[in-house]
């Protein structure tokens, strides 16, 4: 609009000049900021039965809707990580469980693998996922086959009896890893199970794929127990509760670009005799009890912090500090008090996030 | 008591029950988002009785319309039911009040009252069946359709209240029997 | 003088009818403002979830597609293709549809139809009711920046 500024300040024309150029001026910026964008399209996705659980994603991008993308991932990584089928063709983790032989899988499965034993060190061992059998006999023991059937304190006995040997069996696994061939070995008789990282590591994977595509405004929920945040239309910070834990009123958090996982145990629980059992299988004891109910996780990597939301959660507020200022996430740890939830401790910087009112 | 008088009023609530009823089940086949929703057409003969007859009598009207007109229409004792006879009678006793308590309004009023309650009873009604506030999401338009046909209703009574020849034969219903227990 | 006469009668109409007037007003009023009240509770942004419920006789149906995945309540923001269900309501069946942001009872054999007639519903807090077999359709709006971690 360079003519704009070549208006001659004639008496007769000055007014009808200065009119038009205050309208041009309030319009130029308005033209010239519509040239350059190119609309933000908002789509959602939902995938039902992923994980014995779901993972839905809101993002914004400006080309097409890439949901099926990440359905397809989903699907497989579902496949490849699932401990009771086996896959149609290749290997995945119900065929590795039953193998002792070096095995080629996709590098899908192989990173998830290196990636479990890897936390596993990381968190000294309160994340195992080399429990796989110790997990499904406390979840036939307690959880059975019928719903609202309460286990006996005989069951829990008999159960227990079982439990050094399958300790012992899981404390002497190791697995050996071929990077070049993609390959894996299993050096022992346990089982792996990866059901307590792999929300979290789709969560982290679905987060690269959003960045491939240059999307920065997310939000991915896996499960409900892992959820992976970008960025918010309005630039505002999301607003996330954690639930059943009421602390002074809502348990809730201001917060944006970063991840949370929450580790609980008050959905699946049985108070037996004044203990309490639950569906997380504690690796250094081999039993399903946890002093601790429940911890929330905020921190940068999906995959660690959801092993970590766990770790934290057996090990306590000591351990939970110390690993929260090592591996750079923010925890919040919860214990049980008659049925409420009782507030433990947290780092500092989770407390500044805390929704005021 | 004169028996012309007494035959001359039951004939005339008679004619004002059919009339009521007729209205009842023509606005039946109007439809609505929910069932059972009415349009409250059959409120300009309740009122009417309401001003020649006091209170017992369009009462029963009122209420002996909505049974038959359920009966007959089918929907006796369903959720259409109770919001057709919660409304009657709320909006009856609302229009009673303004035609014999509160002398400011006139009929129009007591009209418009009468219909928009009626429609506020059966919301509220559906609101009880379905136990969610969903219901409520067609109380303006059923509001705003009262609103007119109360308007319009009020009207049409306002006239009829004026008609010099109504006036004589209702007044005959009632006149001889008083001359008549002297 | 039939001019002002004329006159007199239209002031003394209007005076005798004016508190009927302030009622209408009042009650039209009252009844714009829940109005404009729904109004703005059914904005809903694009990328908030559109979710709607179905229940029969006020508890959550069980609706399973067929791989037996449940599918009550429905995202309806994720669907992509129309897909037909048919339930089983109080009384008779019925097949509700669904398909990108939208939710419709398809057929009914319900006596009124006033379920059919509603037609597709792509708004939050405008319900489908079917009062003859007791099913209710309730659409909400998710605001996608709140969460829940649990």
């Amino acid at each position: 609009m360079p003519f704009l500024f070549l208006v001659d300040d004639f008496d007769r024309s000055y007014d009808k000049n200065m009119k038009l150029k205050k309208t041009l001026i309030i319009l130029l910026p308005l033209i010239l900021s519509s040239c350059g964008n190119e609309e933000v399209k908002y789509y959602q996705g939902f995938d039902y039965g992923i994980f014995h659980s779901f993972v839905s994603w809101t993002y914004g991008a400006k080309g097409e809707d890439f949901s099926n993308e990440i359905t397809s991932y989903l699907e497989r990584l579902d496949d490849l990580s699932d401990p009771y089928y086996p896959m149609a063709g290749e290997a995945n983790l119900f065929s590795l469980n039953e193998s002792s032989d070096w095995v080629a899988v996709d590098p899908v499965l192989y990173d998830l693998l290196k990636t479990a034993t890897d936390l596993k060190e990381k968190t000294e061992g309160y994340f195992d996922p080399y429990i796989g059998k110790l997990t499904k006999l406390w979840k036939n023991t307690l959880f059975g086959e019928e719903e609202d059937i309460f286990p006996t304190q005989e069951e829990i006995d008999e159960a227990a009896t079982k439990v050094p040997e399958l300790l012992e069996e899981a404390n002497s696994f190791s697995l050996s890893f071929d990077e070049e061939n993609k390959k894996v070995k299993r050096n022992g008789t346990a089982h792996i199970d990866l059901g307590g990282l792999v929300k979290g590591y789709a969560v982290e994977q679905i987060e690269k794929i959003m960045s491939a595509h240059g999307s920065t405004i997310y939000n991915i929920n896996g499960g409900q127990s892992s959820v992976g945040l970008g960025n918010t239309k309005s630039g505002k910070p999301f607003t996330v509760s954690v639930m059943y834990s009421k602390v002074e009123g809502e348990n809730t958090f201001k917060f944006k670009e970063k991840d949370t996982s929450g580790s609980g145990v008050y959905e699946q629980q049985y108070r037996l005799n004044g203990k309490i059992y639950n569906h997380i299988v504690n690796p250094k004891t081999g039993m399903p009890l946890s002093d601790y109910s429940m911890a929330f996780l905020v921190g940068d990597d999906s995959s660690v912090i959801d092993a970590f939301a766990t770790a934290c959660m057996l090990a306590g507020p000591d351990k939970a500090n110390e690993w929260s200022k090592k591996y750079d996430f923010y925890y919040s740890l919860y214990k049980d008090k008659d049925g409420y939830t009782d507030f433990v401790s947290e780092s500092s910087e989770l407390t500044a996030m805390r929704a005021n009112g | 008591m004169d028996t012309k008088a007494r035959i001359k009023k039951l004939t005339m609530v008679a004619i004002l029950l059919a009339m009521a009823l007729v209205l009842s089940i023509v606005e039946s086949f109007i439809p609505f988002g929910i069932p059972g929703v009415k349009l409250g057409l059959a409120n300009l003969i309740i009122l009417l009785s309401i001003y020649y007859f006091g209170f017992w009598i369009p009462l029963a009207i009122d209420i002996l319309r909505v049974f038959i007109a359920s009966i007959v229409t089918g929907t006796f004792l369903g959720m259409g039911f109770v919001m057709s006879i919660s409304g009657a009678i709320a909006s009856f006793l609302l229009m009673y009040v303004f035609v014999r308590w509160i002398k400011c309004f006139t009929s129009v009023g007591a009209s418009i009252i009468g219909a928009y309650v009626h429609a506020l009873a059966q919301i509220l009604i559906g609101v009880l069946y379905m136990n969610s506030w969903g219901i409520f999401y067609y109380f303006p338009v059923m509001a705003l359709v009262a609103l007119i046909t109360g308007t319009v209703n009020g009207i049409i009574v306002e006239v009829l209240l004026n008609n010099s020849y109504l006036n004589k034969v209702v007044a005959s219903t009632k006149k001889q029997a008083e001359t008549s227990s002297n | 003088m039939a001019d002002v006469e004329k006159k007199e009668k239209t002031k003394k109409f209007f005076l005798r009818h004016i508190w009927d007037f302030v009622l209408l007003v009042a009650l039209s009023l009252g009844t714009a403002s829940v109005f404009i009240a729904r109004s703005i509770n059914e904005q809903r942004k694009e990328e908030d979830a559109l979710v709607a419920t179905v229940y029969k006789n006020n508890q959550k149906m069980e609706i399973k597609d067929e791989h037996g995945k449940s599918v009550n309540p429905f995202v309806l923001s994720t669907i992509n293709d129309e897909k037909h269900f048919t339930i089983e309501g109080s009384k008779t069946d019925l097949v509700i549809a669904v398909k990108h942001n939208s939710i419709c009872v398809y057929s009914s054999n319900c006596p009124g139809q006033e379920c059919v007639h509603e037609g597709w519903v792509s708004h939050p807090n405008h319900p489908i009711i079917c009062a003859y077999n007791e099913i209710f359709i309730e659409i909400i709006s998710h605001s996608w920046e709140e969460i829940i971690v649990g």
